[in-house]
């Protein structure tokens, strides 16, 4: 990866990380590893989740209570790992964000593709 | 937050990253990696966990007291180091309390501790103030005519007194050489009103005050 395109998709996730991973929570649980496999498979390897970034946006969303964090037993491996949840009041910012990331991107689209080219 | 419940989030985010990366390194080793190359693949893709640790900490909130102690062992830790420059810091310190311990002590002799006398927050100090010759104002010396009169019209204090500081020259007998003293000329009433008596002998009494009585002298330990 050129520092270039690292800096692009580093620059992309800064404010989405959160609405990525809440919306990630949004049908199961899981843990640290798997949301950031989970973002990095969906996107296509577009997005590589960086650990450095992924952590800490985790425990951010904890302490603001948008989800909640368990140590329990992987059905698939005889190990425990610490399991995030989307709580009720995650679920509502995850809306939120989602408007708000839907309105940005159709706030660039008009800049970007208008529908008529001005004569 | 308790000290023990920062332990355990720590703990706790510690085992978190452990076994993730332990996970991550399972998949490389899984994806054909093998033994030791799977780990280093692993904490490759995975980040520098410390660094990863450090960032996640600054995500919970420190309050002062968590910082504070941070910031202690951590000056504690650069101390040990750099012994020279501890001795040092610790000597200037020390001077410097020292220094304002001593100046304390004076200040709190001088200013603070109330004089050893009876009721001395009662106590004041009277003077006259005027142009001395060539214009210059400061206080003058009571006259005795003076103080009688203030003595006579007197409503505001229980008594007053006349007391003034002077050097004196005390020549010995027998060709030894005079002595300067330290003394002070103190109206008859004096010791009475400050409270206080002479150790030895007796104190002045109205009778020695006055022209026509002999010289009568109390002698003090310190000068």
């Amino acid at each position: 990866m050129t520092k270039q395109a690292q800096q692009q998709r580093t620059g992309l996730l800064q404010g989405t990380l959160d609405m990525l991973v809440l919306r990630t929570l949004l049908y199961r649980p899981a843990h640290g590893h798997q949301i950031g496999k989970h973002i990095q498979r969906t996107t296509n390897e577009f997005l590589q989740m960086q650990h450095g970034s992924l952590y800490p946006a985790l425990h951010r969303l904890e302490q603001r209570g948008w989800v909640s964090a368990k140590w329990e037993m992987a059905p698939d491996r005889n190990r425990e790992y610490k399991y995030y949840r989307l709580t009720d009041k995650g679920r509502k910012q995850l809306v939120v964000e989602e408007s708000q990331w839907k309105q940005m991107a159709e706030a660039v689209a008009l800049v970007m593709w208008p529908a008529t080219e001005e004569s | 937050m308790r000290w023990w419940q920062i332990k355990k989030r720590d703990a706790d985010l510690e085992r978190e990253l452990r076994s993730d990366l332990e996970l991550e390194e399972e998949e490389q080793r899984e994806g054909g990696i093998s033994g030791e190359e799977a780990r280093y693949a692993a904490l490759r893709a995975f980040g520098n966990p410390a660094l990863i640790r450090e960032q996640t900490r600054a995500v919970w909130s420190w309050n002062w007291l968590e910082s504070l102690a941070r910031e202690l062992r951590l000056s504690l830790r650069t101390l040990r180091r750099t012994p020279g420059f501890t001795v040092i810091a610790i000597l200037v310190m020390g001077l410097g309390i020292g220094a304002n311990v001593a100046l304390f002590t004076v200040v709190h002799g001088v200013l603070l501790k109330p004089l050893p006398f009876q009721d001395p927050d009662r106590l004041v100090m009277l003077y006259e103030w005027g142009l001395h010759e060539n214009d210059a104002k400061g206080y003058t010396m009571v006259s005795g005519g003076m103080y009688a009169e203030w003595k006579q019209q007197n409503q505001s204090f229980s008594n007053l007194v006349l007391a003034r500081g002077s050097r004196v020259g005390l020549s010995g007998s027998g060709g030894q050489l005079p002595e300067e003293l330290d003394s002070g000329e103190l109206s008859w009433d004096l010791l009475r009103t400050l409270g206080v008596q002479p150790a030895l002998g007796r104190d002045f009494a109205q009778a020695d005050d006055s022209p026509a009585a002999s010289g009568t002298v109390l002698l003090s330990p310190s000068a």
